[in-house]
């Protein structure tokens, strides 16, 4: 089986503070793959140690190794470009660029990196990249218009879209939902069913239902160590270790 | 001293109900074998907690999917929830073949009618049923599995009986003779049921049957 990402003891540490203890599991291709874990448990930190935007924090040092496609991101002479290339990341706050376009906000990463060859080409990736993210309908005639007046969960799918015009292996998302009204948050949960077709999703949550409800498969993580990780079936309905229970079932702290 | 969990007002009540029923199930057997024994007739009482008993099922489902549908409980809330709703029929049909025990007494012929093969098994079966409630209620694994295995026993005396009044056939009287194997035929019907709330509490503790 060829895996969308394995990652072998990972060890992360911010100045003295050790914020993942030796984590260790594998990710199949082309499911959501949900993190839970309250509060500080290191999951964020999880999965920027995944795309490399750890090296933005002064303080952090990681050791072990994170693999695509059986490369590990944190072998010398990687280009970081190519790492950050393989994912495409959604943030808890919609980070659009506010006063760029519609347009320009899924156009400008294709730009930059050249891939496209001319303007036709571009506006089929935009329109695709919008069409994915079922953002298409609602913007197609305000496309000159700034992000900055969708609304909150438009914001999200635009980013979505975003990431997605650079055409990434994987999704990272660090609580997509956490800012969205409920019905918002349904469209975000449906759209991440329809795109694990195509990509890998990892999503951290710190709301075991939604992990339920859209994951194929859960990781359960406590102050940086992996308790559990396993089918969402099985980990919502018998979860092997008590601390999974305490979470899952609200009982913890 | 952690606090409540919204939930867990509801799942007192899911407890509360299910713990009636086990009490009433208990009277009920308790009852229906006493106006077996003594040759009394006490289908109307007997009936009544049965159809109580019906009713409180009724009410243990309403309550779980109420639990469900606000909750959304997972883990080990849901296989209690699950649970309770098996059990709760379980329990109901404990009522019903009580109901059918009491019935037999306007069966039994007035001449000469041993039930003390009877009498033997309904110890064993009022024993199991009121141990398996204790189990279910306390979450006990251990009792729950002791429960399950006095069920062999109740198998192999019923086994036994029912080739003895074969045996006996054309011996002692017929309305005596089908009296005795139907109302041991219940008795090892409830012990069946007592073994599937003993895989529910195992259920609910290791997500295992036994």
């Amino acid at each position: 089986m060829s895996w969308a990402i394995e990652v072998n003891n990972l060890n992360v540490w911010y100045g003295d503070k050790h914020i993942l203890k030796d984590v260790t599991f594998k990710v199949p291709k082309n499911i959501i793959f949900a993190i839970m874990g309250p509060s500080g448990c290191g999951k964020s930190t999880l999965l920027r140690a995944m795309n490399r935007l750890l090296d933005l924090n002064p303080y952090a040092r990681v050791e072990g190794q994170v693999k695509i496609n059986g490369i590990d991101v944190y072998s010398d002479n990687i280009d970081i470009t190519w790492v950050r290339r393989q994912f495409g990341m959604v943030f808890q706050i919609p980070n659009p660029f506010p006063h760029l376009s519609i347009y320009e906000n899924v156009a400008l990463g294709p730009k930059v990196n050249g891939l496209v060859k001319d303007k036709s080409e571009l506006d089929r990736l935009v329109k695709r990249a919008l069409e994915q993210a079922y953002l298409w309908d609602e913007v197609k005639n305000d496309l000159k218009k700034p992000a900055s007046m969708l609304s909150g969960g438009q914001q999200q799918r635009l980013c979505i879209a975003r990431a997605l015009a650079l055409k990434p292996k994987i999704i990272l998302m660090d609580e997509p939902t956490a800012n969205l009204d409920p019905v918002a948050s349904s469209k975000i949960e449906e759209l991440m069913l329809e795109l694990k077709e195509e990509y890998t999703i990892i999503i951290v949550t710190h709301n075991p239902q939604q992990a339920a409800r859209i994951s194929d498969y859960v990781a359960f993580l406590y102050m940086g160590e992996l308790i559990e990780i396993g089918e969402t079936s099985m980990v919502f309905t018998r979860p092997k270790h008590e601390l999974t229970e305490k979470y899952v079932v609200g009982r913890m702290g | 001293m952690s606090l409540k969990r919204p939930i867990d007002y509801g799942m007192e009540k899911l407890n509360g109900l299910m713990s009636d029923m086990i009490i009433l199930s208990e009277k009920a057997l308790e009852k229906s074998i006493e106006a077996v024994l003594s040759r009394v007739d006490a289908i109307k009482e007997v009936r009544k907690m049965s159809d109580e008993l019906l009713f409180m099922m009724d009410e243990v489902s309403e309550l779980a999917v109420q639990l469900i549908a606000r909750y959304q409980p997972v883990a080990s809330d849901l296989r209690e929830i699950k649970s309770a709703i098996q059990v709760s029929y379980d329990l109901s049909r404990i009522g019903r073949y009580a109901a059918n025990i009491s019935e037999i007494v306007t069966m039994i012929p007035e001449s000469d009618c041993d039930f003390t093969q009877f009498k033997e098994l309904s110890q064993i079966v009022l024993e199991m049923v009121k141990d398996i409630g204790k189990a279910y209620l306390n979450k006990d694994l251990t009792k729950a599995e002791e429960v399950k295995k006095r069920d062999d026993k109740v198998d192999e005396l019923y086994a036994e009986y029912i080739k003895n009044l074969i045996e006996m056939n054309g011996r002692i009287d017929r309305a005596c003779l089908l009296s005795i194997a139907l109302a041991i035929r219940y008795l090892e019907r409830i012990a069946d049921h007592t073994c599937y709330i003993a895989d529910a509490v195992s259920y609910i503790l290791t997500g295992r049957k036994q």
